[in-house]
């Protein structure tokens, strides 16, 4: 369990941030929130690289910081991706992966982690001459060799396709299992942030807005009022333990039916009972549908709400097409 | 056209005390920067604009204050009086103290301007991966900028064998112990010898100019990745 409560301001602009009773319990702990919200500044104080006027950090009970006291980054048990990637460029990409690594070679984690990035086979590269998504990887992979308790992920896929994204979420998800670590994972995309993410605090205004798991998150109003994204609800799929992979929906990429549909493209129809209508901007309406182990949001038009004439404690049908899971 | 052994001599002692003023620059530039980079404020900014001063002064004000600063009764005497050595104004030693004055800005100034370009990521990156700030400036930082720290010092090496005022002011022209080969130049023009004047002249026109060729060859600007 990590426990952090830090005041902070910067003297050259007097901006404060204050993050307040945050409380990092689960695998997976997703910082959300616009550009120049102060995330990475949360990550930073974390880290250490910024000094906070006042503040407290305990990683397992442990003490890093406790009024006068204050432990120096180089000495915390923390990986930390920063958004670019400061290689060193006099030396060549394997002294860079195994830059003051404490995994070495013929280790099957390191091998993994090789292997994960694609990186055998570029070792004797000189840095310069890779693409920007290789430099990423090779960012990453140093990160995840250099020993850590816990590894911060700022904006950490950058210039990464897709596919590797996937595998590497994979990957991070058995490397919390294994090993016992904890990964907090900021980025202002929602979508890749909840595929893997158990909890998600939002920030906002360099103060937090939100804290918790993170379909209760997303499920909340005042949350999607702030207008940060999109409506949208997670279906969980959690296989026991902590090892999850989420499918989120787009509020607006659900539609209701009062009965089940026959004859129809559309192959999920889930059945649920609405637990809320709330208006939002725009005439239009969101409800909130109860369907068990999890909840939906769907997005709909005002005139589709009275012709429905849809009701709290109704039964209904949620509608989603395949291709919209993300 | 043959070297005489008196221009041997005072080639010699020019390569002798340019090698001494960068070695001694080296020792002290390394830290100095250390000390600049850490933070942006008024004491900081005080000293590189004391460090930069050489640059611009008159040679013959910088001899001036030298020997005020170097003799018997100056400042330096009373500490050099307790190793029992009365001044060092004509000596070699007191030719060093003058060119590592002298020359500071040129090895300082291109130190401190291309360690200001390393992004402060990478200053972070190192605490992240476990080095504390000296060991990371010293272990990794300076290896990264070493193309840099090579012209810095080939720059001070040939400044010093430029120096002509400030070692006319302090040092005289004592044969393997002050004469250099820019004094000795002199010497030779105003006794009419132009022939020695030519080959002496020639040597430090193609020395000094191959060293700076060197340097703009080798030092392939490092694409700093951020």
């Amino acid at each position: 369990m990590i426990n952090i409560d830090f005041n902070h301001t910067f003297k050259k602009n007097n901006l404060n941030f204050e993050y307040k009773n945050i409380i990092l319990d689960k695998p997976i702990t997703a910082i959300y929130g616009p550009s120049g919200s102060g995330k990475t500044t949360l990550l930073r104080l974390i880290m250490g690289l910024e000094r906070p006027i006042s503040g407290k950090l305990l990683i397992n009970n442990k003490i890093y910081q406790e009024k006068d006291y204050f432990l120096p980054p180089e000495k915390r048990p923390i990986s930390f991706v920063q958004q670019s990637n400061y290689l060193f460029p006099h030396i060549n990409v394997e002294k860079n992966i195994f830059f003051n690594a404490n995994h070495g070679y013929g280790n099957t984690y390191t091998d993994s982690v090789l292997e994960l990035f694609d990186l055998h086979n570029l070792l004797n590269s000189n840095i310069n001459n890779l693409s920007g998504g290789q430099k990423r990887k090779i960012a990453l992979a140093r990160a995840f060799l250099n020993h850590h308790e816990l590894l911060i992920l700022d904006e950490p896929f950058n210039g990464i396709d897709k596919k590797t994204i996937h595998k590497i979420h994979k990957f991070l998800n058995d490397h919390v299992m294994l090993r016992d670590i904890k990964i907090i994972y900021a980025s202002h995309d929602i979508k890749e942030l909840a595929v893997i993410s158990n909890a998600m605090i939002v920030i906002n205004e360099q103060t937090v807005s939100h804290q918790g798991d993170i379909q209760s998150v997303l499920l909340d109003e005042d949350f999607y009022n702030l207008n940060l994204c999109r409506p949208q609800s997670i279906i969980s799929m959690d296989k026991g333990g902590s090892v999850l992979f989420n499918t989120i929906v787009n509020a607006s990429d659900v539609a209701l039916s009062r009965q089940k549909i026959v004859g129809t493209s559309i192959r999920n129809q889930i059945k649920g009972k609405i637990t809320k209508i709330i208006d939002i901007a725009n005439d239009r309406v969101i409800v909130k549908i109860d369907c068990g182990n999890y909840s939906l949001l769907s997005e709909i038009t005002k005139e589709s709400h009275l012709d429905l004439q849809l009701a709290t404690e109704d039964e209904i049908y949620c509608l989603i097409k395949t291709s919209s899971f993300k | 056209m043959g070297l005489s052994s008196a221009m041997i001599t005072a080639l010699l002692l020019t390569l002798k005390l340019a090698l001494v003023t960068v070695f001694f620059l080296f020792i002290l530039c390394i830290p100095l920067c250390y000390w600049l980079i850490a933070k942006d404020n008024f004491p900081r900014k005080l000293v590189l604009s004391i460090c930069t001063l050489p640059l611009v002064l008159p040679p013959t004000v910088l001899g001036f204050y030298l020997i005020l600063l170097l003799r018997p009764e100056g400042f330096v005497s009373l500490v050099t009086n307790l190793i029992g050595i009365e001044t060092l104004l004509f000596s070699f030693e007191g030719l060093v103290v003058g060119s590592i004055i002298y020359s500071l800005p040129f090895v300082l100034q291109p130190l401190y301007t291309s360690l200001k370009t390393v992004p402060n990521g990478y200053f972070d990156t190192l605490k992240i991966l476990g080095y504390t700030k000296f060991n990371g400036y010293i272990r990794v930082i300076l290896p990264m900028i070493r193309e840099s720290i090579i012209a810095a010092l080939i720059l001070g090496f040939l400044h010093t064998i430029g120096e002509f005022g400030v070692i006319l002011m302090i040092g005289g022209n004592i044969p393997n112990e002050t004469g250099v080969a820019s004094i000795y130049l002199f010497d030779l023009v105003e006794s009419f010898n132009y022939t020695q004047a030519h080959a002496l002249s020639l040597i430090l026109l193609l020395t000094s100019f191959s060293l700076l060729l060197l340097i703009y060859s080798y030092s392939s600007r490092i694409k700093k990745d951020d």
